[in-house]
């Protein structure tokens, strides 16, 4: 089975399956553009992912490289944030950072699959909690003084729930 | 003076007054540096500061990342996530998140994308060209035209305790068969829309005749803006309360005479049984909106309503009552 090897922003080497590798948008152009496919000792640097992620998102695509590539109708349509399956949760069962960097690194990778799931993630952490509390959860700092925040408020009423 | 008097003197202004990090004095005999006093503007941070810094862990969230999750929130998250912090509501006053919301929610199934939930007005080819307050608005419209959850929060209506602390805009009442049609419209007090928009749009008008001398940007700004038609943006934060009573009520004179003076915020509703327990009256309290003790207060009563409701903005129905 051909491989592929990449390399991440702390240097480490990881050999890949190269179809476990194309599910990302960025491999996939960077295979294809570069002509590397055929070159067995060619690698892959990915600058903006550290070894830590990048074996966390090998992970998630060795697991999931039997699903279908998402099509441009997909895309559009209404994305549901109560569907993630029990793998995935667990997965995801991660420290913040940790969860934010695979947003990070699926979106630079270009795989739908995965930023779809993290982001629903975080868009299910947000659901049902006040600004406070989600505050707290990610350790935001909040910066609006109270005219700010008020006037961010009354322009955003139309999704209160009263 | 000597040779040597005028070289020292001359060297002495030269390097005195040169600009940098150190003032330097130069003699022929002693060359020395001397560090400048630094103000305490500048100082660093001291170590117990960086100390203290370093245990107040904050997730360094980029705005990368807030980007993805904003593309992937539900419509009736929008509020809560834009309370976040700055980054998160600039993202939400953002096109794409508007146009992203649009897509994924109103999108019709058509080739050209026509939802026919919704009205001409908000279809994907009439908003595509809108700046981007009024397409937020637009969208919001058409969120309420075809997104379940909100479309279900229509169903249940609203409290009137929705109405409290919005600001007194205009009133109009119509005789409809035996009927009293009574139109109230009130706006958030940070709301942007222009007075009088129920009446004639005076604002819009005010601002159709301002003077543009910066031909360019107007020819720029020509190609994004909307068509004359489009009126969403004005009407933000506007709602709209419409009292069916059959007795006639004089209109608030006080309130709309006064307008010019000062505004006036509802600061109460009461809706109370009448004594046959056969209908119901209506009081609203309306008080100035200024800080001094003796704010005038004036109170609308309407007795025996047939029924009241109101719209807001985003109500598919607004635009109807407005007419």
């Amino acid at each position: 089975m051909p491989s592929i090897k990449l390399q991440s922003s702390d240097d480490e080497i990881f050999d890949t399956n190269i179809e476990i590798a194309k599910c990302s948008g960025t491999i996939r152009t960077m295979l294809e553009d570069c002509g590397m496919e055929d070159d067995e000792n060619a690698i892959v640097p990915l600058p903006n992912v550290n070894s830590t992620i990048l074996r966390k998102v090998l992970t998630w695509a060795t697991y999931h490289k039997d699903d279908p590539q998402p099509t441009e109708d997909d895309e559009s349509k209404e994305k549901r944030t109560d569907d993630i399956t029990s793998w995935d949760a667990d997965f995801l069962k991660v420290d913040q950072g940790t969860l934010f960097e695979l947003i990070l690194a699926a979106n630079y990778l270009d795989i739908k699959g995965l930023l779809e799931l993290t982001c629903k993630t975080v868009a299910n952490m947000i659901k049902g909690k006040t600004p406070e509390d989600i505050r707290k959860t990610f350790n935001i700092k909040k910066d609006f003084t109270p005219a700010e925040e008020e006037q961010v408020r009354k322009e955003n009423e139309w999704c209160e729930e009263k | 003076m000597t040779l040597d008097d005028e070289s020292e003197q001359y060297i002495h202004q030269k390097l005195y007054r040169s600009r940098g990090k150190c003032a330097i004095y130069a003699c022929q005999s002693d060359v020395y540096v001397e560090l400048k006093q630094k103000s305490n503007a500048y100082a660093r941070t001291t170590i117990p500061a960086m100390a203290e810094n370093a245990n107040s862990f904050t997730l360094d969230i980029g705005h990368d990342a807030w980007f993805q999750i904003a593309m992937h929130l539900d419509p009736e998250d929008v509020q809560t996530f834009a309370l976040l912090c700055k980054q998160t509501a600039k993202l939400v006053s953002s096109r794409v998140f508007w146009r992203n919301m649009y897509k994924r929610y109103c999108l019709g199934s058509t080739a050209k994308g026509w939802n026919l939930e919704l009205p001409a007005q908000l279809q994907l080819e009439q908003i595509r060209n809108c700046d981007t307050k009024t397409l937020r608005a637009k969208v919001i419209e058409a969120l309420y035209h075809c997104y379940s959850p909100l479309k279900a929060r229509l169903e249940l209506g609203y409290s009137l305790d929705w109405l409290l602390h919005r600001t007194f805009m205009s009133c109009s009442q119509k005789q409809y068969q035996c009927l009293w049609v009574i139109c109230y419209a009130l706006r958030n007090q940070q709301a942007t829309a222009p007075r009088g928009l129920v009446e004639d749009g005076g604002g819009s008008a005010q601002a159709d005749n301002e003077v543009v001398n910066d031909w360019e940007a107007l020819a720029e700004d020509a190609e994004l803006s909307a068509s004359p038609t489009d009126s969403s943006y004005r009407h933000e934060g506007v709602v709209l309360l419409i009292v069916l009573c059959r007795q006639f009520v004089p209109l608030p004179l006080q309130l709309l005479y006064n307008q010019q003076q000062s505004l006036f915020r509802l600061k109460a509703t009461r809706e109370m049984l009448c004594t046959d327990m056969r209908a119901k009256n209506l009081e609203l309290d309306f008080i100035e909106d200024n800080s001094s003790s003796n704010s005038l207060s004036v109170t609308v009563k309407y007795s025996r309503i047939e029924k009241y409701n109101f719209f807001f903005w985003w109500h598919p129905d607004f635009k109807r009552f407005l007419k």
